[in-house]
């Protein structure tokens, strides 16, 4: 038993191998912007990448989830109270345990932006806050219709690329996010980002400017398109990782080739400063963050009748010992199970 | 539009008193000399571009421009063929009963037993012309409520009901077809609509009285009393109405024409013909196919004829089905008829019938907002080919600009002739507008002519209605015709034409944006007919421009349209028979057009009346003058 005590330690690097993660906390914000029955694959795709998101470990309370919500309860669903993303109907993403931030006529251009630069009015509920910090990696995936520029949301407005790269540079200012993975799944989806300029992210679209992406497969019993064809084969890439997989960013990047995307799929690396290669890929799907384990020299907390008991120098000591202690092998705790 | 312009280079020309003429003389030399040829060259180069429309070059290919319908994706779930045929049976034993009316209690039965909200309406409709009679119908609907949606939106499928003794072809098959559709679909939890059945008895007059009461209005002169509905469900968004007359159809016909030529949103009409073709099912237009190849010559010709075919219908601006009292409450709708033609094999059945019907109303089920993305103004070369209003306006407006020129041109004329001589002869303005007022007045006081007519014929003569006032219209144009001939001065004649030229135009033009069938065929018709009436030289060149004149009566033309019409439904009949019947027809074609416009607001015969015959009033005046 090589440990009693395990503490998170901010901004800790590893020393031993390439693979050095530079993030302490992980959020997605998934959005949807489209509304309506025949938007049905819109709704499934979100939702499907919400569902690996929580598997693989981001908690509800840093999932930020946007969208209209009015698939699941709609009239004309034969299947009330679900979303399939397959014409199999294997997986209900709607599910049971769900919780959608903004829902119906919130997803506005301008609560978007809002909860991006942390400027939202005294009195928001902290689950409709992005309440990221300079550690946090956040995955911003977005799905809807849009065009060359722009991204309408809920058929009444557009963001466009150049606010959103201003909200991105609002974010860096303030030192909210350590990495930003933002995926866009849309038509022209890659003019989406081409006004970025703030360092640190990494942007992947469903297509070029003048193409359309294209959706996957009809579901003939509910008589709508169900997924788009980037989002499908993206997911069918995260069936492969779990928690502890090795699977980099570089090959995430290489889903959906033409053939199977039809459209091209468009990559922003410039302003990413780490290689795909070195980047796991739970490093943004998954809560999968660098934690750091010390074994104190003494034991610091005594079990006695049934209590712990905190001694009155235990501060000192703690922080005596942290000082003071030579440079111990770093590992990973038991819970992760990482090959050493 | 025109006038102002005219109006306009009138006062530019009239500031020079002097003598001296302005810059723009030449160009107002040019359009005179040159203005009989350019009339000749618009109104053949309109033709020939009109008949161009039909050709595979200029029409465009068909598609669905509503995201929302997603059409055909769905799975069709109807399974009902054994069902409906049962009901197929007792409706067909029931309606024996009832050699000449409706089975109301069973059909209401029937409803109430599959759980739909069932209402009946009780409408009368009260002749106001010759003896006054009353003709009672009752209409029976039922609704069936959307189980997980409040009843805002609601769609129709509709059919007239025929007892056997009809002259119509009967339509149980699509009433058999209704029941069973709404006992398959009534547990389906994923209508967003309510739908509601409908079963009208007389025809259009059923439907009509129907819609009134939905909608609380009475759009014609307010004959027909159709009470109030009990139950409703909310703004209805589209109907589909069904003429099917057993259980078995060669093809589905698709009818759109409504009344005073309006037409369903194309996406509705391109939606039918999709699911139709999604089961393998022949869909027709016009109970004509597609060519097998639309870019050769008889391709063309075919399409050609389909267009010309579409026209002659929309034109008369009567219904071809119940659907086309629907579109005047901004309710998209058509009628699918089937009809049977024994010796083909794989006839259609219930169970394609009951699809298409069904993917039709998954359609529709999705949509959130009333039609309005394709087009409303259009015209159809085939079932795939149309031609929008922004392509058919151009070969029309060419067809009819000849009117307009040569209004120009008369007013150019007259002002030169006022600027050249110094003792003038002025234009006498008060006899050119008195003139104008009268003929007008006729017009309106020709709306007091049926009922005097049908009153006077009755008691004095003992003829029906229709013949007294047939005879009535006759004798009252003559006596017009003949009041109106004295002579006029020449330069007042010419300004009374410059007038009645811009009038017509305005009315085709007018015509044009309602019903281009119809303002098609009277550019086509009375444009050489009018332009015809210029100056003529001696007695006898004024005798030739009046009987030019008068083959542009409303009458006349009524009579060579029906000669026509009869020579092409019975080309075997000898040519007296064909006359004959073509006059019978005549007689009753008056009255049938009258009580079109009192009881369901057919705006021929009042437009006909109010404008076009003070028009040719005009022109039968000064004619040849």
């Amino acid at each position: 038993m090589l440990i009693q005590l395990i503490l998170a330690v901010n901004c800790l690097f590893l020393t031993t191998e390439s693979f050095k993660p530079s993030h302490t906390n992980n959020w997605a914000v998934l959005v949807d912007t489209s509304r309506f029955w025949f938007n049905y694959r819109h709704v499934a795709n979100l939702l499907s990448v919400y569902r690996s998101v929580k598997r693989l470990g981001i908690p509800d309370t840093q999932i930020i989830l946007m969208m209209a919500d009015d698939m699941a309860c709609n009239a004309r669903n034969p299947r009330p109270a679900s979303v399939f993303n397959n014409a199999k109907q294997h997986i209900d993403v709607y599910g049971e345990e769900i919780e959608v931030d903004y829902r119906g006529y919130e997803v506005t251009v301008e609560n978007f932006v809002r909860l991006l630069t942390g400027r939202l009015p005294a009195g928001t509920p902290k689950s409709k806050q992005l309440l990221t910090d300079e550690g946090s990696n956040i995955l911003i995936y977005m799905t809807g219709h849009g065009g060359d520029g722009f991204l309408k949301f809920q058929d009444a407005e557009e963001i466009t690329n150049v606010d959103l790269a201003d909200a991105f540079e609002q974010m860096w200012q303030k030192r909210r996010y350590n990495e930003i993975l933002f995926i866009v799944d849309t038509c022209q989806a890659a003019s989406m980002f081409q006004k970025f300029y703030s360092p640190n992210i990494l942007a992947i679209g469903s297509s070029l400017v003048g193409e359309d992406s294209l959706s996957h497969h009809v579901d003939p019993a509910i008589g709508v398109y169900i997924i788009d064809r980037y989002t499908y084969f993206a997911l069918e890439f995260l069936e492969s990782v779990s928690r502890d997989s090795d699977r980099r960013l570089s090959e995430f990047l290489e889903v959906c080739p033409k053939r199977h995307c039809i459209s091209t799929v468009g990559i922003r690396s410039d302003l990413y400063q780490r290689d795909p290669r070195e980047v796991r890929v739970t490093e943004f799907f998954g809560s999968v963050r660098p934690v750091e384990v010390y074994s104190p020299k003494e034991t610091l907390l005594r079990f006695e009748k049934n209590l712990t008991v905190i001694p009155s120098n235990f501060r000192q000591r703690l922080t005596g010992t942290a000082l003071h202690s030579p440079p111990r092998k770093f590992q990973y705790g038991n819970q992760l199970r990482i090959p050493k | 539009m025109a006038a102002t312009l005219v109006l306009k280079i009138m006062g530019v020309l009239s500031n020079r008193t002097s003598g001296k003429f302005s810059l723009l003389d030449p160009l107002v030399k040019i359009v005179i000399t040159w203005n009989r040829n350019v009339c000749y060259f618009c109104y053949i180069f309109g033709i020939l571009g009109f008949v161009s429309l039909a050709y595979e070059s200029v029409s465009s290919g068909v598609y669905i421009s509503e995201n929302a319908l997603l059409p055909g994706l769905v799975h069709g779930q109807f399974n009902s063929e054994s069902v409906a045929r049962e009901f197929l049976t007792s409706i067909q034993e029931e309606a024996s009963r009832y050699p000449n009316g409706m089975p109301y209690a069973w059909i209401a039965a029937q409803f109430q037993q599959l759980g739909l909200d069932v209402g009946t309406q009780d409408f009368v409709l009260r002749y106001n012309i010759g003896p006054k009679t009353n003709y009672t119908g009752r209409n029976v609907y039922g609704i069936l409520r959307a189980r997980r949606h409040s009843s805002r939106e609601s769609v129709v499928l509709a059919a007239p009901y025929r007892p056997p003794n009809s002259v119509f072809t009967p339509t149980n098959g699509g009433i058999a077809l209704m029941l069973a559709f709404a006992k398959a679909f009534r547990s389906a939890s994923y209508w967003a609509k309510d739908i509601i059945f409908l079963v009208t008895e007389h025809e259009h007059l059923g439907m009509e009285a129907w819609l009134e009461a939905y909608h609380r209005v009475s759009p014609a002169a307010g004959l027909v009393d159709s009470g109030d509905l009990k139950e409703r469900a909310g703004s209805i968004q589209a109907a589909i109405n069904l003429e099917i007359p057993e259980g078995r159809a060669s093809y589905i016909d698709v009818k759109i024409e409504g009344l005073n030529g309006q037409l369903p949103n194309l996406d509705l009409v391109n939606l039918a013909h999709r699911l139709c073709r999604r089961e393998r099912v022949q869909s027709t237009f016009k109970k004509r196919v597609d060519p097998y190849d639309g870019t050769s010559l008889e391709g063309f010709l075919e399409n050609l004829e389909t267009m010309l075919s579409m026209m002659s219908s929309q034109a008369t601006g009567v219904p071809t089905g119940n659907h086309g009292f629907f579109h005047r409450f901004g309710i998209e709708a058509i009628t699918l008829a089937g009809y049977y033609e024994p010796g083909m094999h794989h006839p259609i059945r219930y169970h394609e019938l009951g699809r298409i019907v069904e993917g039709i109303f998954r359609s529709l089920n999705n949509l959130q907002e009333r039609f309005h993305q394709s087009f409303f103004f259009y015209l159809l070369s085939g079932t795939n080919r149309y031609i929008s209003i922004g392509v058919y306006m151009i070969p029309f407006s060419i067809m009819a600009a000849p009117l307009l020129l040569r209004a120009v041109s008369i007013w150019f004329d007259l002002v030169q002739s006022h600027n050249a001589q110094k003792d003038l002869t002025s234009l006498n303005y008060d006899q050119v507008c008195g003139i104008i007022i009268l003929c007008h007045v006729f017009g309106s006081c020709l709306f007091l002519l049926p009922s005097t007519a049908a009153k006077l014929g009755l008691s004095y003569f003992e003829f029906e209605t229709d013949e007294s006032v047939y005879y009535g219209f006759i004798l009252a144009s003559v006596i017009i015709a003949m009041l109106l001939m004295f002579p006029v001065k020449r330069i007042d004649a010419r300004a009374i034409r410059c007038i009645a030229h811009l009038e017509m135009a305005t009315l085709m033009f007018a015509t044009a944006l309602q019903n281009i069938s119809l303002a098609t065929f009277q550019a086509f018709i009375v444009t050489p007919l009018f332009l015809g009436t210029g100056t003529a030289s001696s007695r006898k060149g004024v005798f030739f421009k009046r009987l030019i004149v008068l083959l542009a009566h409303p009458v006349m033309i009524l009579h060579v349209v029906l000669l026509l019409d009869a020579y092409r439904t019975f080309p075997e009949e000898t040519p007296p028979s064909i006359l004959l019947k073509s006059l019978s027809a005549a007689k009753r074609s008056v009255m049938y057009s009258l009580m079109d416009s009192f009881v369901y607001g057919n705006k021929m015969y009042d437009t006909c009346i109010q404008f076009y015959l003070p028009i040719w009033m005009l022109h039968w005046l000064t004619a040849g003058q």
